[in-house]
C-alpha cells in the first residue's frame, strides 16, 4: 500500500519545480496526508485495497494536482515557459524560412540550435524529470536560449521583415532574461538566507552585471569578426571578465550561506570592475592582434 | 505521453522539411549579387560602358543607341574595372576571383565593339584593381597591381596591399612596373598625357613612423611624373581638409573634384559626396546633396561630371545609380542604364 502511494506521490511531485529539500518534505506530507485518508476509510468499513484506491481518487488526479500545486507555488511560471519555448520554435522556423525564401541564406545550424533549446525547454515544462535538478538545468537552458534567440536579430538585417522578427525576437530575449531573474530570485526554497533582501539585492547586481559582461563579450567578439576574416586564438582572454564574474557570484553565495554578509557584500565592488577589465582586454586583445 | 511523442514527431517533421528546404534552396554566395554596380566608364562620345550582375555573374554592357551586353563571365568572377578607349570602338576590362585570394589571378581583356570578339591581353598573377588610359598617350593602359593579399593584423580582413602602379604598352604588348612604393592602399587611378603624369590617391606616410602617426594618416592625391617615377610630388589642397577618397582631377582647369564625408545620417551612417576644390582660387564648394554615396565622379568629354550614387550604402547589397551634372548650373539628372 505504501509502494503505491509512493508511486502516487511521485506523480504529483513531477509536476513541480521544487527543489530537492521541498520535494522530500512535499513527499512526506501527502503520503502521510493518503495514509490518513486510508486509515479513515478502513475505519469506514472497507478493506485495505479498496481504501487505498479511494484515498487516491478522492485526492485528485495526480497530474492535476501536481500542476496545481506548482500553480500554487510558482504562479504562471509554467504558462511563462510554454509561452517562451512554443513562440521561440516559430519564430525560429519563421526567421529561418524567411532567410532562405528572402535572402537565399540558409542558416541550418541556428535553425538546430534553435529548435533544440526551445524543445528542450518545452518537453522539461510538459514532463518534468523528477532527477534532474530542474532549476539549474532550466537556467541553464534558458541562458543558453536568449543567446542563440538573440544570434537570431544578427541573422536577419536586411531582409524586409527585419523589423516585426526583431522586435518579436526582443521578445522572446526579454522573456528569458525575466524568466532566469524569477528562477534565481524569487522561485527559490523559502530559507532565511534567501528570504534576506541583501541576497535578492545580490542576486539583481550580479545577473544584471552578467547580463552587461555577456552583451559587451559578444559586441566585442561581434566586431572582431565583422573586421577579421580569420579567427585569433588571442580572442579566449575576452571571456576572462565573465569567467571572473561567475567565480565571484559563486563566492558571494557561499559567503551569504556561511553568514558572512559584510565580506560577500563587499565582493560585490569587484563586479563594478569587470566591465572596464573587458575594455581594457579587449584593447589589448586588439594590440596584440595587430602587432 | 502519447501527446508528447506526437508533438515531438511533429517538431522533428517540420525541422526536417526546413533542412531538406535549406539545403535543396539556398542561394550560394557567389550567385546572389544583383543589379549595377559602381564600375562604368563614359567614352568621348558619350557611350556608358558599365558592369552588372546577373545571378551573381559579372555582365558588361556598353550603352550607345541601344544597351548591347558585350561580356558575361562565370560567379566566380569580378569585373574590377572598364575603361572605353578614347577613339576606337574599344572597351577594356579586368577581371578576378570574387572571393580573393593569396593565389587569385587578374586578365586583362579588350573587346572589340564591332565584332564582339574578347581578346586577353595579359594575365597576372597578382590583383589589378584599376585601369586608366588618357587619349593624350591612347596606348599606354596604366593600372593598379597589388602584389599580396593578406590581413597585416588578425583584426583586419585580408586585403590587396603593396600596391604599385604598372603599364602596358597596347601596341607593343610590353608589361612594365613605374612605381616601386609597395602601398598598403592605392585607389582613384588618373592618367594626364598632357601633364605625363598619373594621379593617385594613398596615404600620405612619408612622415609616419610610429603606430599612432600611421593611424592618422590621411589619405591624399599624388602626382606621379612618368619620367621621373620616384619624384612623387603631394598635390596641394586646404591642411583643414578630411580624409578625400575617389577623386577626378582636371589639371587644365586647377580643379580638382573629389569625394568625403559630408555629415552623417539618423543612423550614424556617413554620407559621402562630391565636392570640388579650386586650387587658383582656393575655393571648396559641395557638388551633391544627394545624403547617401556618391561616387566615382568622372569628367566626360561633353564636360559633364558623372558619378554613381548608392542608395544602400553600408546596407548587404549596393543599389547603384548613375547621374550626370553639368557643373556650370548643377543641374543633375539620372542617366538610364536600362531600357
Amino acid at each position: 500500500m505504501k509502494h503505491s502511494f509512493e508511486r502516487f506521490v511521485k506523480k504529483v511531485i513531477q509536476e513541480t519545480d521544487c527543489s530537492r529539500e521541498e520535494r522530500e518534505d512535499l513527499f512526506e506530507e501527502l503520503v502521510i496526508h493518503l495514509e490518513c485518508a486510508c486509515e479513515d476509510f478502513k475505519g469506514n468499513g472497507y478493506n485495505e485495497e479498496e481504501a487505498a484506491h479511494l484515498a487516491m481518487r478522492n485526492f485528485g488526479d495526480g497530474k492535476y494536482v501536481g500542476r496545481t500545486l506548482q500553480h500554487a507555488m510558482y504562479p504562471y511560471r509554467r504558462e511563462m515557459l510554454l509561452t517562451l519555448s512554443i513562440g521561440s520554435l516559430i519564430l525560429t522556423y519563421a526567421i529561418f524560412l524567411s532567410q532562405l525564401f528572402v535572402m537565399g541564406d540558409s542558416h541550418i545550424g541556428w535553425l538546430l540550435l534553435g529548435v533544440l533549446t526551445s524543445s528542450s525547454i518545452l518537453f522539461l515544462t510538459l514532463r518534468p524529470v523528477a532527477s534532474l535538478n530542474r532549476r539549474a538545468v532550466m537556467n541553464t537552458l534558458l541562458v543558453v536560449h536568449g543567446f542563440v534567440m538573440a544570434a537570431g536579430m544578427l541573422l536577419d538585417f536586411d531582409s524586409p521583415y527585419s523589423m516585426i522578427f526583431a522586435t518579436l525576437d526582443t521578445l522572446i530575449v526579454l522573456l528569458a532574461v525575466v524568466l532566469i531573474f524569477r528562477t534565481t530570485i524569487y522561485d527559490v526554497p523559502a530559507t532565511e538566507v534567501n528570504l534576506r533582501t541583501g541576497t535578492k539585492f545580490v542576486h539583481y547586481f550580479n545577473l544584471s552585471m552578467g547580463i552587461l559582461l555577456i552583451l559587451g563579450t559578444l559586441f566585442f567578439l561581434y566586431a572582431f569578426l565583422i573586421f577579421a576574416s580569420d579567427g585569433y586564438w588571442g580572442l579566449w582572454k575576452l571571456f576572462v571578465p565573465l569567467a571572473f564574474w561567475g567565480i565571484v557570484y559563486a563566492l558571494q553565495l557561499i559567503l551569504l550561506n556561511h553568514g558572512r554578509k559584510k565580506i560577500a557584500y563587499s565582493v560585490t565592488a569587484v563586479q563594478f570592475l569587470l566591465p572596464a577589465a573587458l575594455f581594457v582586454l579587449w584593447i589589448l586583445v586588439v594590440r596584440g592582434g595587430a602587432s | 505521453m502519447k501527446r508528447i511523442i506526437v508533438l515531438a514527431i511533429g517538431i522533428l517533421i517540420v525541422t526536417s522539411v526546413c533542412i531538406f528546404l535549406g539545403l535543396t534552396l539556398q542561394v550560394p554566395e557567389s550567385e546572389k549579387q544583383q543589379g549595377l554596380t559602381g564600375i562604368y566608364d563614359v567614352s568621348e562620345t558619350g557611350d556608358v560602358g558599365y558592369v552588372t550582375y546577373e545571378d551573381g555573374r559579372p555582365t558588361l554592357y556598353v550603352k550607345s543607341n541601344g544597351i548591347k551586353q558585350v561580356a558575361q563571365l562565370p560567379p566566380d568572377q569580378a569585373i574590377s574595372d572598364v575603361i572605353m578607349i578614347p577613339g576606337k570602338k574599344k572597351v577594356l576590362y579586368v577581371n578576378s576571383d570574387k572571393t580573393l585570394s593569396e593565389t587569385s589571378k587578374s586578365v586583362v581583356h579588350e573587346i572589340d565593339l564591332t565584332t564582339g570578339e574578347d581578346e586577353v591581353l595579359f594575365e597576372k598573377d597578382a590583383i589589378i584593381t584599376e585601369l586608366a588610359l588618357d587619349d593624350a598617350m591612347v596606348d599606354q593602359l596604366f593600372y593598379l597591381q597589388a602584389n599580396v593579399y593578406l590581413n597585416y593584423s588578425p583584426v583586419a580582413s585580408e586585403y590587396p596591399h603593396e600596391f604599385d602602379v604598372h603599364s602596358y604598352d597596347l601596341k607593343e604588348k610590353i608589361q612594365s612596373k613605374l612605381t616601386n612604393l609597395k602601398k598598403y592602399n592605392m585607389a582613384s587611378l588618373q592618367v594626364s598625357g598632357k601633364e605625363k603624369s598619373v594621379y593617385i590617391q594613398m596615404d600620405d606616410d612619408a612622415d609616419a613612423d610610429t603606430a599612432e602617426e600611421i593611424f592618422e594618416t590621411k589619405q591624399r592625391i599624388f602626382q606621379i611624373p612618368l619620367a621621373q617615377p620616384d619624384q612623387s610630388k603631394k598635390i596641394f589642397i586646404p591642411m583643414d581638409m578630411e580624409d578625400l577618397y575617389d577623386f577626378v582631377l582636371v589639371p587644365e582647369q586647377s580643379l580638382l573634384i573629389y569625394q568625403a564625408v559630408a555629415g552623417t545620417n539618423s543612423k550614424g551612417t556617413y554620407e559621402y559626396e562630391l565636392f570640388s576644390y579650386d586650387w587658383e582660387a582656393m575655393d571648396t564648394k559641395q557638388l551633391t546633396f544627394q545624403k547617401n554615396y556618391a561616387d566615382r565622379p568622372l569628367l566626360g568629354d561633353d564636360g559633364q561630371l558623372y558619378y554613381m550614387m548608392d542608395y544602400n550604402f553600408a546596407g548587404r547589397s549596393p543599389e547603384y545609380e548613375l547621374f550626370r551634372m553639368n557643373l556650370e548650373n548643377g543641374e543633375t539628372e539620372q542617366v538610364q542604364l536600362a531600357e
